[in-house]
């Protein structure tokens, strides 16, 4: 008889079980003791920590009527104040909107959008990665300052070694390895798969259909440019030759065994579902939706996280890198929750893993996606309207997957010092403002060395 | 439910909550009276996940501010390298004094929990749901019951460490 999972017997505890569990649990305790030991164990942990917490029990709570709280409410109405109690930085009206908007269907209550969302990614990545944001170069001259401030901002991710692809393939298996202990679940994106034709009759997708098809349709391939990025050599090899591409995916699946816990395991991404076509990858952006994306790391292809960043990620030049993933910036200690976070993760020379994470603090280029889609449209009305739904669809996944975890939390002051911390588990991290990133270099090694790492990005 | 009853109701819930995070009670009687100053401008469908969010939002950002400013003031009266973790885990110094040791344990041994970690176990504490708990934390409702399961471990492990550590600091002095 096989032993009850470790979350049913937490949900039993917590009184998260269903009728039918909560017999499954039951009757499997009759007659399993180490089943009913590990129960009493977490019972006696769950005990213990209400204990613990019995400790600390405010003194007598002055609890005013709650009219005196209506008549705050209506002054504050009358009066056109903005709530902030919460501190300066708050502003409470947009906070809240999100708050009683967004709250009602989560995220993941919403596998459709969600499911829409992932799509859009993958469409997304495929044209970011064609040129430099998928512009020639005499629109983006003519796009005037907002696009140079995008596309200087790019020229940071310029320093990528040529071998740049090489050195994405991880180099190591390290299960359990995660430097800051936080989760991360593997979407890979396979190259072969970023023109794919949608097939499927979501509404919610439609926009995204319509610009893939006539994109493929009106734009001619891209010119060879030089600023090509490892990314578009990637691909220009992965269309000539799918075994490239199944080489690719072998290695993210034993990415994906090797990062992913196995109670986890619920997102798979095999190298043959993912060549076999959408309905695989359906699946996937299916339970990818289920599962929840926020309050995780993901690990993606590269020149999404630069999507997901809204500028180009600072990469530590020198180390290889072994794997680059997003996420909400409610999991950057010290960061800004509410902006996209991004951590690429290199190997030591000591065989550590080193974490560089990061977030963009400047204006989010949201806005700046969107004005290319404007300027595109201003251009040519079928392909430049593709480009702005596709540009909108963007803005939606980043509001969807990742603002999701965030989305009334507050952007609080920002660290403006350096600073370094060390972790109870070991792990020290180097925490520094620079040019409008907020960076964070971590990892189980000498802090002096994390300073040391950190100048060279500098 | 009428925000009025979910006041008599919650109120007292939220400001223990408030004051475990924040280790202020009248901080913590201010947010709590904050949120639901909110709720009534924002009536929100689900009002008692909502209001816990709005409150630990008031919590972390508060934290957040006073961490800040606190790393400032350590960092201009210290070496860096001797900040240790327990200093910025996020006790607030301003708030060092508790009626007893073994709160003032309890409350560092809460301190160094991860913010999901922290929020989680309060917030079952105040019996919250599974799916109350992912909604306040945007979790997804699988991953509570192991949020919850490392937060009480690592609660009762970090306690006894400061415990024993209490005890050897006194044999010593």
């Amino acid at each position: 008889m096989p032993h009850l999972e470790g979350l049913l017997l937490q949900a039993y505890l917590d009184g998260y079980c269903n009728d039918a569990r909560i017999a499954e649990v039951e009757s499997h305790i009759e007659s399993c003791d180490e089943c009913r030991q590990r129960l009493d164990v977490a019972r006696r942990a769950a005990t213990r920590a209400s204990q613990l917490l019995g400790a600390l029990e405010p003194g007598p709570v002055h609890a005013p009527p709650f009219e005196e709280l209506q008549a705050r409410a209506a002054a504050r109405a009358a009066g056109g104040e903005t709530t902030s109690a919460g501190g300066d930085e708050v502003d409470g009206d947009s906070m809240l909107g999100a708050a009683t908007t967004e709250r009602v269907v989560p995220f993941w209550r919403r596998p459709a959008l969600a499911w829409a969302a992932t799509v859009v990614m993958a469409f997304g990545v495929g044209w970011l990665s064609r040129t430099e944001f998928g512009l020639p170069a005499d629109l983006k001259a003519r796009a005037g300052p907002s696009f140079e401030r995008l596309g200087d901002a790019t020229e940071g991710s310029r320093v990528l070694p040529a071998d740049a692809d090489a050195a994405e393939v991880p180099t190591v298996g390290s299960p359990g390895s995660n430097p800051t202990g936080l989760r991360t679940q593997v979407l890979a994106e396979p190259e072969s798969q970023r023109n794919i034709a949608v097939t499927d009759e979501l509404d919610d997708v439609q926009a995204a259909k319509r610009s893939v098809s006539s994109e493929a349709a009106a734009t001619p391939p891209p010119a060879p440019t030089a600023i090509l990025d490892a990314s578009d050599q990637r691909q220009a090899a992965a269309n000539h030759a799918e075994a490239d591409a199944a080489s690719e995916l072998r290695l993210a699946e034993g990415r994906t065994s090797a990062d992913m816990p196995a109670r986890e395991s619920g997102v798979t991404v095999t190298g043959e579902s993912a060549l076999v076509g959408f309905n695989e990858q359906e699946e996937v952006a299916k339970t990818f939706a289920d599962e929840g994306t926020v309050g995780r790391f993901v690990v993606v292809d590269r020149s999404a996280a630069e999507l997901w960043l809204g500028v180009a990620p600072r990469e530590l030049p020198g180390l290889p890198l072994l794997r680059v993933e997003v996420g909400p910036g409610v999991l950057f200690d010290n960061g800004i929750p509410g902006r996209p976070a991004v951590r690429l993760v290199y190997l030591a020379s000591s065989g550590q893993e080193i974490a560089l994470l990061q977030q963009y603090t400047g204006p989010l280029a949201r806005r700046e996606l969107a004005q290319v889609g404007q300027l595109e449209a201003g251009r040519d009305a079928g392909a430049g309207a593709a480009r702005a739904n596709r540009a909108r669809a963007v803005e939606e996944l980043r509001t969807d997957l990742l603002f999701a975890a965030d989305r009334d939390a507050v952007v609080g002051g920002v660290l403006d010092l350096p600073a370094t911390v060390r972790e109870p588990d070991g792990r020290a991290a180097y925490t520094w403002l620079e040019d409008g990133y907020l960076l964070s270099i971590s990892g189980a090694v000498d802090p002096d060395l994390l300073r040391g790492l950190a100048d060279r990005i500098r | 439910m009428d925000l009025s009853e979910v006041y008599s109701e919650h109120y007292r819930s939220l400001v223990r909550f408030l004051y475990r995070r924040t280790g202020d009670q009248g901080l913590a009687e201010d947010f709590a009276q904050e949120a639901f100053v909110r709720a009534i401008e924002h009536q929100p469908e689900q009002p008692k996940a909502w209001l816990f969010q709005v409150a630990a939002n008031l919590a972390r950002d508060d934290h957040r501010r006073r961490a800040v400013r606190y790393r400032h003031l350590a960092l201009v009266g210290n070496e860096v390298g001797s900040l240790t973790a327990g200093s910025v885990g996020g006790v607030r110094p301003d708030v060092a004094f508790e009626r007893n040791e073994s709160a003032a344990r309890v409350r560092a041994a809460l301190a160094e929990l991860a913010p999901n970690d922290r929020d989680g176990l309060l917030l079952k504490e105040e019996g919250l749901s599974y799916d109350e708990i992912a909604e306040v934390l945007g979790l997804s409702r699988a991953s509570v019951g192991t949020t919850l399961s490392r937060a009480r471990n690592r609660l009762a492990a970090a306690y006894e460490r400061l415990e024993a550590e209490g005890s050897r600091n006194d044999a010593a002095s």
